[in-house]
């Protein structure tokens, strides 16, 4: 899959503020890619994310998936394209409080029963439970883990769809160093045997030495 | 899973654990969400459940009230009419305002058509009434007033419902004549008086005859309608009106076992055939219909069923609303979340009205368990009347509700419908939500 973003603009208003929040911004991600989105608070990370996630759309410019514009889309089409093609870990993990850590990873495979909790996905969400080492903790809903733990949940959530392009908002931020880097290895496998895009949004050095691009932005204009 | 480790195979723990896992995998995401967010707004869901339940409860007992009364009322009207069934002068929409009131015509039942009529299958027995405008005439005054005229030997219900304050019933075949108690009162009538009943003939000339007051009577069934009469015998009675058949009414009673309908088209058919000789046009009709059409005109008990379920209505459809609107705002962004992971505007709409449509589900099928309940306790035991004309109108010392099963689909309809309407539109909003916007809690 290949998303590009031509000269994408995006303004909000907080407020009586208008806020610029991307600025004429070209971006292409490709299979197996692993980008670093690196820049201060308020220079439009998240707000890039949530382009290349479908989340949100733009006032001007055009975010094509495949080539198809994104903004052509129905709101059902645009959900089942997140649904299929796109993992999330949001930097506050927004897991499901009534729903335990294996419901939670299973969610997106169950959303639209597109997918049944067949052998093999059951084996393949305990494996990536497994992976997030969470597996003492199957049946724990979010308000009985830690930071960390919920943020390991929301990572196994992400990839339960094997999608072709993971977005992380600080991925490794609640996580201690040992795990952080397990999560690493284990995004990065995917990442290659499965050639799934990563991009991230991260102060981690540990992240930005293993990736392939940094971009760093500012004042919502990609600066490098 | 832990749960698995927990309760090892082959321990109920275990089968209780794999059969929970099954059910839920039965269910899938959405009803797991449903479920356990029904669940997890305990408190709220608790008050909103009672207020569900209480207005099915209500809505059903409510109908099943009204059927006793009807059906208390209905069976009561067929004991003192001595018939299930009544032949008159054909009845006009102009005189079908009451039942009680209707001024039916005179005919006249010959011997061979009253014959006819009692030895038709399925009938068990006949009882003729003359009901006529008379002028009772006192030392004091002459006063327009309704006469009752009735066989005691056959008709013994109808007088079996009068409580007499003073005196006796009147003598078959004797001048005799038992009047209201407030009548007499009010017009200085004595038992032991003589009074004058001045009435038109069939041949439309003008009679009259003394009668001797023999018992002052209390209605003790259908106040309304035995206090506007006075009642004499009937073979008397067609002396006044100058003919020995005459009657303006003739109830027919039916054997248990055989069908009204059965006998109302027989009644029709004999009816049509042969008309009787200088008599108006006659017909059949059911106790059982002018019931229903007394209970409709009475209408309050069901003006008063329609305005509780409108409030009701109103109750249920504005706290569910309230409750909904609540329940967006406290999770705006969880089905931010859920429409970020991939499920389509109607998924989330799905997950938002489900949830107000299985906590009223619950909550009806509660009342409706409540009010089944209710009912059979009621109608084993009845409710004691201690209102004594409530208890002659029904005809029972104590009042059973009835059966009725539009009430049971109400009771759990219109809370599935409020609840459906009610969440619709804040589910309609929720999945229209700007998603980034949303999780960003801007």
């Amino acid at each position: 899959m290949e998303i590009a973003l031509n000269n994408v603009r995006k303004d909000y208003t907080l407020g009586k503020t208008q806020v610029e929040a991307l600025r004429g911004v070209n971006l292409i991600v490709k299979d197996g890619d692993f980008i670093t989105i690196a820049g201060p608070s308020g220079s439009g990370k998240t707000t890039l994310l949530n382009m290349l996630g479908c989340l949100d759309t733009c006032q001007s410019g055009e975010v094509l998936f495949d080539g198809v514009n994104a903004n052509t889309l129905s709101a059902t089409e645009r959900a089942y394209l997140r649904n299929e093609k796109i993992g999330y870990v949001f930097q506050s993990f927004n897991l499901m409080p009534v729903l335990n850590v294996y419901e939670n990873v299973e969610l997106p495979a169950r959303i639209g029963r597109r997918r049944e909790a067949s052998g093999p996905l059951r084996d393949w969400i305990m494996h990536l439970i497994e992976e997030v080492g969470l597996s003492d903790r199957v049946d724990h809903r979010p308000d009985e883990l830690s930071g960390g733990q919920r943020q390991r949940v929301a990572i196994a959530r992400a990839l339960v769809n094997k999608p072709k392009l993971v977005l992380a908002d600080e991925p490794t931020a609640n996580l201690d160093s040992e795990t952080a880097a397990r999560i690493l290895d284990l995004m990065r496998a995917i990442n290659r045997d499965e050639q799934t895009a990563l991009v991230f949004s991260t102060h981690d050095q540990d992240i930005i030495k293993h990736c392939d691009y940094v971009l760093r932005m500012r004042d919502g204009l990609l600066a490098s | 899973m832990t749960e698995m480790a927990a309760n090892p195979p082959g321990t109920v723990g275990h089968m209780r654990s794999q059969m929970q896992a099954f059910v839920w995998r039965l269910l899938g995401s959405r009803w797991k969400l449903i479920i356990r967010n029904v669940r997890k707004q305990k408190s709220r869901n608790i008050l909103l459940g009672a207020l569900i339940m209480f207005s099915s409860f209500v809505i059903i007992y409510f109908s099943q009230f009204l059927a006793g009364v009807h059906q208390n009322f209905s069976q009561n009207l067929v004991a003192l009419a001595t018939g299930d069934v009544f032949i008159s002068s054909k009845v006009t929409r102009e005189m079908d305002k009451n039942i009680f009131e209707r001024d039916y015509e005179y005919f006249r039942l010959t011997p061979p058509f009253a014959d006819e009529i009692k030895h038709l299958p399925g009938v068990n027995a006949i009882a003729p009434r003359l009901e006529f405008d008379v002028k009772v005439a006192t030392e004091i005054d002459s006063i327009p007033f309704r006469a009752m005229a009735f066989d005691r030997a056959v008709d013994e219900n109808l007088y079996a419902n009068f409580s007499l304050v003073e005196g006796r019933m009147f003598n078959k075949g004797a001048y005799e004549i038992i009047v209201p108690v407030d009548f007499a009162r009010r017009n200085v009538i004595k038992v032991g008086d003589r009074i004058r009943l001045i009435a038109t003939t069939l041949n439309k000339k003008v009679n009259l005859i003394d009668y001797e007051v023999t018992g002052l009577f209390n209605s003790i069934s259908l106040s309304a309608w035995f206090d506007n009469y006075v009642y004499v015998d009937l073979a008397v009675a067609r002396v006044l009106v100058d003919d020995p058949e005459a009657v303006t009414r003739l109830n027919v009673s039916i054997a248990p076992d055989v069908s009204v309908k059965g006998v109302m088209e027989e009644l029709r058919a004999r009816l049509s055939r042969v008309p009787v000789p200088a008599n108006p046009v006659l017909e059949p009709m059911e106790w059982q219909d002018s019931a229903q059409i007394f209970s409709e005109l009475t209408g309050a008990l069901q003006l008063s069923y329609v305005t509780i379920i409108v409030i009701i209505t109103i109750m249920v459809a504005a706290s569910l609303a309230f409750s909904t609107m609540l329940n967006i705002l406290e999770r705006t962004k969880e089905f931010a979340t859920l429409a970020a992971l991939g499920a389509a505007p109607k998924e989330i709409r799905f997950i938002l009205v489900g949830e107000t449509m299985t906590l009223a589900l619950f909550a009806a099928a509660s009342g409706v368990a409540l009010a089944a309940q209710t009912y059979l306790i009621t109608a084993e035991w009845g409710i004691p009347i201690e209102n004594k004309e409530l208890s002659g109108f029904l005809g029972s010392s104590h009042f059973f509700p009835a059966f009725n099963l539009s009430g049971y689909m109400l009771g759990i309809m219109l809370p599935l419908l409020v609840a459906f309407v009610s969440s619709y539109f804040f589910a309609l909003r929720v999945s229209k939500l700007p998603i980034a916007e949303a999780l960003a809690d801007r």
